[in-house]
């Protein structure tokens, strides 16, 4: 679909009433109804967010205006379709808006909770903001109805709007979220905060230990699962035959990608801390089991884009079948492969579960000096800070913390991106 | 010379199988020492795992709170996560014109990025202040806040998936039902989606194994209270905890036959999880010998 | 063998190889029953017939490329310079130098076109530039590319239009010196004007190669084949001078085929 298109779509609904040889009363209403509804959503929305309530007076106004423009089309729509139940879901809405009207306002600012042996209420102001949203975008998608008489091509448009109502859903908590992080984060960030010390529990001085310790991590976790990650791959995919073995080995695979990092956190302390203590190595170790799947997963994938016929030709040139992986299937997979291990290293920096029992201290840890040290880490550090806020000053050094975070663990996924985009071998 | 060259042929290909097989072993290993772990308190405390009381002092380590609260917290999660993702994957995969699915997609990447610390960061520094006043409740620590943060995070998956499940149905299915004038929704109702439900299962249930398994998120925005939860009004109480809670909150400190019950706890999730990758699994086999046979 | 390639001599006179008695299965379906003929050294073999009928499974036999399938198996024997490839201590890798192959859709590595073509070689062990700059020229010139090529050497293959990425193919399989030929409707995705490069290209080199070309183009065996199998549901109908096929074919199925009753 075009962006013209979509674009079209949109100022048709516009551009309908004005229509000269088509102007009709219906779809002056229908574009009126349909911009209202979106308005009272977005306030209903807005009042969410802010807190605000908007005044019993607006509710019953706004939803009174709403249910008269509804009526009005009712009667239009009656008067001119054939199939008359069409209209009764716009009929319910109607009698829907209008009860709301009366008795929405009249919900007490507190809705005690407590009777149900429960300590909250809820606020007037978050239940007619919510049905305000509701009732706006169902009116909306309703009214599309009439505008396209009811065809199936109303509910098309219907759908659509709901599908872009959701996406826009969507985007708002990360927009949220990332554009919380940078605006608080960023007045933490300089240059002696990344490279002094931890001092009084982090509430002053820098986070040069846990940074070092997570890029100690990445490094690690790199040197474990990548080779056993590609290995793996290279037999699943261009060895193995499609058997029982071929079979367990990818429902194991499948099984370690779901296993909670907590659960890996356990399995490193069971295992590995016994044998190496608390210390990088066993934190590694674990980093790496973790990461192992997202290496595997991306590597046959981009293993198996490599089409059959390349491998022929190969083979047809009298080449061996480890020559011919070597020189002429894994070269243009090696896109996707650097893709998955970026991504793969990029979440293992970000990973505090398993790290937790196994490599990390909060006092005491510095720069290690050997793999047997343990370590601090980016993650790690901020759940410490984040336990502490409200007891002790640390915010501007935990959203610092936090974005600095975010900004490595993203950057990988953004290399991760623009080298798949790159380097694609379109065959 | 041929002897030489098949004998090194043979080598490489064992040496990768070795490697292959170390994920089986990976995993037969984590069975092991989970299971090692939590023995002890089977032997001990044995059905008493499952009752509803857990005190330390007491000596009391029932997990059913733990249980109920990871029930609760993730059906939250999945009535935020589902609608929103499926609606999200069907505008991804169909709706959205090429420019804007190539700025989309990679925003819904970096969303599935987001390390779950700084999730949980979030929670507890934006969530759980705004929902204290909002729903007047006595702190925001609440499954509420559990659902909601689980709910986002949950929601890339879904919708990453679901949209290759859709994107994946041959274009032929699609073009023979526009042909007999279906309008592009009636299609996408009747043909897309009912042929990519396979896919959309597996990213559903992919969904939930990440909201069962995920910890730091949903330890720091929880009560941390073992209390067994009365839905549906209990979602605004400070008290619960989730089984992945559970042991972020006690391991620091635990000692003897706790270690061994928390160890429990991960054996739960362990399988829950395992179990939920394999009907994935299962699932997305499904589809594959839906369209390959076709 | 180590270091050059060489052209084995032909040690069994006119027929550079022979397929006797082969049958092919491919898990429980046979797709080949007992099929035989000749392929007649620096001639082109066209094998027609049908869909499904087997030709290229055949033709795949000739450089035991079926072995890549899995589930697949074969008895009966194929010659080569006397020599049944089919033996278990023959070396196929070997074989697959000596009996080279053209695919349907040009499947060019995603490597320079010089490296495309030095690839084999390379494999083989050749490294001295000189040499390989040599055979890459000789090749592109063996297969019509040199003219359209030799500017743009370092250039990736992938940028060739789709008969320049066959003929590309064919220069690919010359240089490691082939004594055959094998080529699996190797113009079904080209042009007509591709085509007709390509029909040429063959008359040309059966001059120093033997060619045995799967064609589902009756009229494309009739322009550029000496001899000319029929085959039709895995059996091979009949065999003979391609003159001889087209215009008095002796089997009633063979007439039947050519004269587009069916097919």
């Amino acid at each position: 679909m075009e962006f013209k298109k979509i674009i079209n779509i949109f100022t048709n609904i516009f551009k309908k009433p004005f229509d000269k040889d088509n102007f009709d009363i219906k779809n002056i209403l229908c574009t009126l109804s349909i911009v209202f509804s979106s308005v009272i959503a977005i306030i209903g929305f807005a009042s969410t967010t802010t807190g605000f309530y908007v005044g019993d007076s607006f509710v019953r106004v706004s939803l009174i205006v709403l249910a008269l423009l509804f009526s009005a089309l009712i009667y239009l729509s009656y008067i001119r379709i054939n199939k008359k139940r069409k209209i009764l879901a716009l009929i319910i809405f109607v009698i829907f808006v209008f009860l709301l009207a009366y008795y929405l306002p009249l919900f007490p600012p507190q809705y005690e909770l407590r009777q149900f042996d429960v300590d909250a209420s809820i606020l007037k102001f978050m239940i007619t903001s919510i049905v305000l949203i509701i009732v706006g975008v169902t009116g909306a998608s309703l009214s599309m109805k009439p505008l396209y008489n009811f065809t199936s091509k109303s509910s098309q448009m219907s759908a659509y709007y709901i599908l872009v109502v959701s996406i826009l859903l969507i985007i708002y908590p990360l927009m949220l979220l990332v554009g919380n992080i940078i605006a608080n984060g960023i007045g933490g960030i300089s240059w002696e905060f990344l490279t002094q010390d931890i001092m009084k529990l982090g509430t002053e001085g820098g986070i040069f230990p846990a940074l070092i310790g997570t890029l100690l991590i990445m490094i690690g976790t790199a040197l474990v699962a990548l080779p056993l990650g590609i290995g793996c791959a290279i037999y699943l995919q261009e060895y193995a035959k499609k058997g029982l073995i071929t079979r367990v080995i990818s429902i194991c695979v499948d099984i370690l990608q779901g296993t909670p990092s907590i659960v890996h956190g356990l399995f490193g302390l069971a295992l590995f801390v016994p044998i190496f203590g608390i210390s990088l190595l066993s934190g590694v170790l674990i980093m790496g089991f973790l990461t192992l799947p997202i290496i595997i997963r991306a590597s046959e994938e981009a293993l198996r884009s490599v089409p059959q016929n390349i491998r022929e030709g190969a083979y047809a040139v009298g080449a061996t079948k480890w020559q011919t992986i070597k020189t002429v299937v894994l070269p243009p997979a090696l896109p996707g492969i650097i893709t998955g291990s970026v991504l793969g290293v990029g979440r293992a920096a970000g990973e505090t579960a398993p790290i937790m029992f196994t490599a990390v201290y909060f006092f005491g840890a510095g720069i290690p000096q050997s793999p047997f040290d343990a370590i601090h880490a980016l993650p790690y550090h901020l759940l410490e800070l984040t336990k502490l806020i409200g007891y002790k000053p640390v915010e501007q050094n935990a959203w610092a913390t936090a974005l600095l975070l975010l900004s490595i663990v993203l950057g990988m996924n953004a290399i991760a991106i623009i080298v798949r985009e790159k380097f694609r071998v379109e065959f | 010379m041929l002897l030489s060259r098949n004998i090194k042929e043979k080598l490489i290909e064992n040496f990768f199988l070795v490697i292959a097989a170390s994920s089986i072993f990976i995993i037969l290993f984590i069975f092991y020492f989970l299971f090692q772990g939590a023995l002890p308190a089977f032997q001990n405390l044995g059905v008493d795992l499952f009752g509803t009381e857990w005190s330390v002092s007491q000596g009391k380590f029932g997990l059913t709170a733990a249980i109920f609260g990871t029930l609760i917290v993730t059906a939250g999660a999945m009535l935020i996560a589902i609608p929103l993702g499926i609606l999200g994957a069907i505008f991804l995969a169909e709706l959205a014109p090429h420019k804007l699915r190539v700025i989309l997609k990679p925003i819904i990447e970096l969303l599935a990025g987001i390390p779950s610390i700084v999730y949980g960061f979030i929670g507890a520094v934006l969530l759980v202040p705004f929902l204290q006043p909002s729903f007047d409740m006595l702190s925001g620590y609440s499954f509420l806040a559990g659902s909601m943060i689980l709910g986002i995070m949950a929601l890339p998956i879904i919708i990453s998936m679901s949209d290759e499940a859709i994107k994946a149905v041959p274009r032929n299915y699609k073009e023979a039902s526009l042909a007999v004038g279906a309008t592009k929704w009636q299609t996408i109702k009747k043909i897309t989606i009912p042929s990519a439900i396979s896919g959309i299962s597996a990213a559903v249930v992919m969904g939930m194994g990440r909201a069962i398994g995920e910890t730091m998120a949903v330890s720091l925005v929880l009560g941390n209270i073992m209390k067994i939860p009365a839905p549906p009004f209990d979602i605004f109480e400070t008290t619960g905890t989730t089984l992945t809670a559970l042991i972020v909150h006690d391991m620091g400190e635990a000692t003897g036959i706790q270690v061994n019950a928390l160890f429990v706890a991960a054996v739960i999730l362990f399988i829950i999880v395992a179990i939920l990758s394999i009907s994935s699994n299962i699932l997305r086999e499904r589809i594959e010998r839906k369209f390959k046979g076709a | 063998m180590k270091g050059g390639i060489r052209k084995m001599k032909d040690k069994t006179g006119k027929n550079k190889m022979s397929v006797e008695k082969l049958s092919l299965w491919y898990n429980k379906s046979q797709a080949l029953f007992d099929v035989s003929m000749p392929v007649i050294k620096n001639k082109a073999t066209a094998i027609i017939g049908p869909s499904g009928c087997g030709k290229s499974t055949l033709i795949r036999c000739l450089n035991r490329m079926n072995d890549i399938i899995p589930l697949c198996r074969t008895e009966g024997k194929v010659f080569l310079d006397g020599i049944n490839i089919y033996e278990k201590k023959t070396d196929v890798v070997e074989v697959r130098k000596k009996v080279g192959m053209v695919f349907q859709k040009p499947n060019p590595f995603p490597k320079s076109i010089y490296e495309n073509i030095a690839y084999g070689c390379r494999i083989a062990g050749i490294k001295n530039k000189k040499k390989l700059d040599k055979i890459v020229e000789s090749s592109l010139k063996e297969a019509f590319l040199w003219d359209e090529a030799s500017d743009r050497l370092n250039e990736s293959a992938m940028g060739l239009s789709g008969g320049q990425q066959q003929r590309l193919c064919i220069a690919r399989a010359l240089a490691i010196n082939p004594d055959v030929i094998l080529m699996d409707e190797p113009c079904s995705a080209l042009d007509p004007i591709a085509t007709a490069k390509i029909e040429d290209l063959i008359r040309e080199l059966i001059k120093n190669y033997t060619v045995v070309i799967v064609t589902h183009n009756m009229q494309q065996a009739a322009r550029v084949s000496d001899y000319t199998a029929y085959m039709y549901l895995g059996k091979l109908i009949e065999f003979g001078e391609t003159k001889q096929i087209f215009e008095s074919p002796r089997e009633e199925s063979t007439e039947n085929y050519i004269t587009g009753r069916f097919g």
